[in-house]
């Protein structure tokens, strides 16, 4: 049964589960007309019917019982009245009907009928089937037999007008438990179909027979059984003598087992007696009954039969008109009681399974002591149990049918929330499924315990091995839940779907849940060995690894191993890059002078107001020789307990020629577009030749530079690469370098790197400049949204074009500002801003006005702080910064006058 | 995985082994949830747990903030008591005026002892939110706010 109801589900899972989440859920749940449940969740609806289907045929509930038996052989048979007792003898009966424990087909008084069909397409003879009916009219009486034409048409549907598949709908699998007195399969379909010969006429004279045979035949017997129960249990049961006879006798037998009654005692009489009123629909009669029943049973302490009465007695009262309205009303007479107490008995141990614990509990109290093992109840006992529990989940289907009807959503949840803790995986899933969409329901939606619901129900699909819905259930709330930093929840998420993802051969999606599983800092370091290899190894199949896109963003640019601090980027300069000695001399105080006037007209230095450099707010200029290496300090930081190699790492860099000023950011190569543009770039070819060669010197203390590499396609600009290994826990700071060959602009966006050979990484800096200084009148303390447009950040550098008056000496002083740029996250606007604005102004103004020298190189990079900490200590880090900062040679005449850096 | 998936759902879905669990090893879980449904700080009042329960802990405590939502209109003072169960593990909750929640995960604790408790945090929280650096989704890192909030577990919760 379990099994068969798992390929339901696994088929209608197949049918009509997506994997990806509906979309805009919420949105419809809050709009006016909610979707409705059964489109949400169709399986649900296909298991539903399936397992109600499954659980007919109860020994305590006489419902799914047949009330009547039609008799039917072919018309044209000899001696038909033979053929009617052999089929009479040979008749399946449903097996309780057959344990005599159900009104059985074997009582006199079971309404029968017997039917001649005359086969028009088989050419059956019609004078011989009207002499068949007449003789058995005169054995078994006129109103029991009939004669019906079928299979006039001739075998093709589209002439005959019957429907095609007029009979697929009623032909189940048979039941496994007999049900019905079903042959264990069906026989085989014939070649044109089930009905092929049918016509609409055939059908509406089944139709008619049917009709009449229940009025003239059925009803009438019915009522005649009805009176019957309902005398013979008058007699016994109502009354007050009765009841009085019944307190004092107390009951005859003590019932320990369940065993069902039989149909003709008198508590299986008012069940019968129950069950025909409620199908005729007399539902207070039946109600009555069913009341009067339960206290035959409850006193005897069966409790399944007991539970079966509640559970009527609850149907009665949704479906019929309540005996007093206003008292309902008043009473808040709800069904959910019966339902309730009916699934409390359901679920209780059968009385088998309670003896053989008694029996455990006993012999181990006895002598022969606590070593005997627990003896395992009879496995009828089991099953009975297992039945118990089908039978409680019908009961609380039912009353969160009733209680969603009548739009008690809550209730709906509660219900259905009990009967899964302790149901079998696959049910559990679908009762949390759908308490969850009920919380949907509820004005206001009660979203959290929605997704809660859902994960728990992905959690029983998963165990029962529906992976399809699992997926579909954990998709459609894993939006509810990410971005909100509770960090375990995340990672349950994760670590499911990346599982349930490869399973699926879906790599890229699993790709992204695993990585966000590498953030696992506080896990032992064996798991975050598992998450790191996990994900490497699924990474190692895939070639390109800049196409695994989600939602617009990339993969390569989510990569959080290492972590780096993408806000503390330093940005060093050789500054040895010195030109001194007797030649320097000789050159005439007039070209320094030339050469200096363009780095100090105006001002380079922020303290001297109306500087031409800084245009806006945030966004800094540096300067640099060109061909002299551009250091950029990094920090990288290993947060596992896993060792990390780091390799081809490098800055991100566009580089924008000068006199193509225009077009920033994007690399102008030597397209060969523009005469000026490739000039530039022949003269810095030589310039930056010359400079390489006695660039020997260190960019920091203590470290020579690596190999210069060039990048593949660019002239311009030269970019190293480094490598290193960060040890568990370690973080380090590295300086990697970008050594620009031309006058320009050298705009340094982030850094990328693979990490252990496989996975790309890549991150963009996010700097902030200095704010520009404004008149006292118009500054305002909280900074103005900046366009979304505007906020990415970068480092950028300005390369000047050497001065063709000047006869520059061939060491090539070319200058090169370097921009820091960056912007305020307009959300963090507030009181951060307004301090880390203020200091701008109190730098004292001495510290820095020695006379430029020739060098005004590169500049140190501004330490940039988060919306956290205070502006003070960002800029008196700056003012140390430029107070150990560099001391140039400049001057030749000078004999190297010290000059001070500012950015 | 699938051995994984096993795990999760034995931690999960076995009320009954779930009970016992707690018998052996109290819960005792303490969330201050900011006004975005940020947590700003969590700490495991009784030591470390195995993940599947941390998982457990963080779900239940994250579904009962719609209770926490519901229950606060209907009552006048911060502290809501026992605002959601699940599988024998309940939830109290107090909400400050500024939204934030203060959520207690426990198998079942005297009412009065965590009402005491979580007025004492609400004096520690309120320093806190003195900095005017503290934003609704910053959590809160201050070691002193930690131990001055583990001494109080300690003296008010056993």
């Amino acid at each position: 049964m379990e099994e068969q109801l798992q390929e339901v589900l696994k088929a209608a899972a197949q049918r009509h589960a997506r994997l990806d989440p509906v979309p805009d859920l919420l949105q419809r749940f809050m709009s006016d007309n909610p979707p409705d449940m059964r489109d949400l969740t169709p399986w649900f609806t296909a298991y539903r019917s399936e397992f109600l289907r499954l659980l007919r045929f109860g020994d305590h509930e006489s419902l799914d019982y047949p009330v009547t038996c039609i008799y039917a052989i072919p018309a044209d048979v000899v001696n038909p009245a033979s053929h009617f007792d052999t089929l009479v003898g040979q008749l399946v009966m449903p097996p309780l009907m057959q344990q005599d424990i159900m009104y059985t087909v074997r009582d006199k008084d079971f309404p029968r009928h017997y039917l001649l069909l005359l086969d028009m397409a088989a050419g059956m003879s019609e004078k011989r089937a009207l002499e068949n009916l007449a003789a058995i009219r005169r054995l078994y009486g006129e109103a029991h037999c009939s004669l019906l034409r079928v299979n006039s048409g001739n075998g093709d549907r589209a002439h005959s007008g019957a429907p095609v598949d007029f009979f697929a709908r009623f032909q189940h699998a048979c039941l496994t438990s007999g049900g019905a007195g079903e042959p264990l399969a069906r026989p085989p379909t014939p070649s044109g179909g089930v009905g092929a010969y049918l016509t609409v006429q055939d059908l509406d004279s089944v139709g008619s027979f049917v009709r009449e045979f229940v009025s003239r035949t059925l009803l009438p017997k019915l009522e005649e059984r009805i009176a019957r129960l309902n005398a013979s249990i008058t007699a016994t049961r109502r009354g007050l003598r009765n009841r009085l006879n019944r307190f004092w006798k107390g009951n005859a037998e003590d019932r320990q087992t369940d065993r069902p009654y039989p149909w003709h005692s008198v508590e299986g009489q008012m069940r019968q007696l129950g069950d025909l009123a409620f199908l005729l629909r007399q539902y207070a009669f039946a109600e009555s009954t069913y009341r009067l029943a339960a206290q035959d049973y409850l006193a005897e302490g069966n409790s399944k039969w007991y539970a079966g009465v509640e559970e009527m007695i609850g149907l009665c009262t949704v479906l019929g008109e309540p005996a007093d309205p206003i008292a309902a009303v008043l009473l808040q007479n709800d069904p959910m009681k019966y339902f309730m107490r009916a699934y409390e008995n359901y679920i209780k141990p059968p009385a088998a399974v309670l003896a053989a614990a008694t029996v455990a509990v006993t012999s181990a109290n006895g002598p022969v002591g606590p070593a005997t093992a627990m003896p395992s109840p009879p496995p009828s006992a089991v099953a009975a149990s297992k039945i118990g529990r089908m039978l409680a989940t019908r009961v609380i289907l039912l009353g969160a049918a009733v209680q969603t009807a009548a739009g008690r959503h809550r209730a709906t949840s509660d219900a259905l929330m009990r009967a899964q803790s302790e149901e079998e995986n696959a049910r559990a899933g679908l009762l949390l499924e759908q308490s969850a969409y009920s919380m949907l329901y509820v004005r206001p939606p009660l979203v959290r315990k929605f997704a809660f619901q859902m994960v728990l129900a992905g959690i029983r699909y998963i165990c029962c091995g529906q992976k399809r819905i699992a997926i579909h259930a954990y998709r459609q709330v894993l939006a509810l839940y990410l971005g909100k930093k509770w960090k375990y929840i995340e990672e349950h998420l994760h670590a499911v779907l990346g599982a349930q993802c490869v399973e699926y051969g879906d790599k890229e999606r699993a790709l992204w849940h695993f990585c966000a599983l590498l953030d696992c800092a506080h896990r032992p370091s064996a798991q975050q060995h598992n998450n790191v290899t996990q994900f490497l190894n699924l990474l190692t199949g895939i070639r390109d690894q800049l196409a695994i896109t989600q939602d617009g963003a990339n993969l390569v640019d989510r990569l959080p191993l290492p972590v780096i601090n993408r806000h503390d980027v330093r940005v060093l300069c050789s500054d040895a890059a010195c030109y001194a000695g007797p030649s320097a001399r000789t050159v005439p105080d007039s070209t320094w002078l030339k050469m200096e006037a363009c780095c100090t007209s105006g001002s380079n230095n922020w303290l001297v107001d109306g500087g031409a450099k800084q245009e806006r707010d945030h966004e800094e200029y540096s300067m640099c020789v060109c061909g002299e290496e551009v250091g950029v300090q990094v920090e990288f930081r290993n947060p596992l307990a896993v060792k990390l190699k780091v390799t081809n790492v490098r800055l991100i860099c566009s580089f924008t020629p000068e006199g193509d000023a225009g077009a920033s950011g994007s690399r102008m190569a030597a397209s060969g577009d523009a005469g000026p543009l490739s000039a530039t770039a022949e003269r810095s070819g030589d310039v930056s030749s010359v400079v390489l060669t006695d660039s020997a010197h260190p960019l920091l203390p203590g470290q020579s530079p690596a190999a210069l590499t060039s990048q593949p396609g660019s002239e311009f600009i030269a970019i190293s690469e480094a490598q290193l290994t960060l040890h568990p826990g370690e973080a380090m700071v590295e300086v990697l370098r970008v050594l620009p060959h031309a006058p320009g602009w050298l705009r340094i966006t982030g850094v990328t790197w693979t990490l252990n050979g496989v996975a790309h990484g890549r991150i963009n800096f996010d700097v902030k400049g200095r704010r520009r200084k404004r008149p006292k009148g118009t500054r305002s303390l909280v900074v103005r949204d900046v366009p979304a447009a505007h906020q990415s950040s970068f480092l950028c550098g300005f390369v000047l074009s050497p001065f063709q008056d000047i006869q520059a000496p061939r060491w090539g002083l070319l200058l090169q500002f370097l921009l820091l740029s960056c912007w305020f996250h307009p959300a963090q606007a507030g009181p951060a801003e307004a301090l880390s604005a203020s200091p701008a102004t109190a730098v004292p103004g001495g510290a820095c006005h020695a006379p430029l020298g020739a060098h005004v190189g590169s500049a140190a990079g501004c330490a940039i702080f988060g919306g956290a900490v205070p502006g003070d200590d960002a800029h008196s880090k700056q003012r140390q910064a430029a107070a150990t900062g560099f001391s140039v040679g400049g001057r030749p005449s000078g004999g190297g006058v010290s000059c001070d850096r500012r950015q | 995985k699938i051995s994984l998936d096993k795990e999760y759902s034995c931690s999960l879905n076995n009320s009954r082994s779930k009970t016992k669990l707690q018998m052996s090893a109290p819960t005792l879980t303490f969330v201050i949830v900011g006004q975005e449904d940020h947590p700003i700080y969590e700490v495991d009042l009784t030591g470390p747990k195995e993940q599947q329960t941390q998982y457990l802990h963080q779900f239940v405590l994250h579904s009962s903030l719609d209770a926490v939502d519901e229950q606060m209109w209907l009552s006048k003072e911060p502290h809501l008591k026992v605002v959601d169960r699940f599988n024998g593990l309940n939830v109290t909750a107090f909400v400050t005026a500024g939204n934030t929640r203060f959520l207690l995960l426990h198998d079942g604790r005297s009412d009065d002892s965590i009402r005491s408790f979580f007025t004492e945090v609400y004096e520690l929280y309120l320093r806190v939110l003195l900095n005017p650096f503290h934003t609704p989704t910053t959590r809160i890192t201050s070691r002193e706010f930690d131990r001055k909030v583990k001494l109080l577990a300690k003296r008010l919760l056993g």
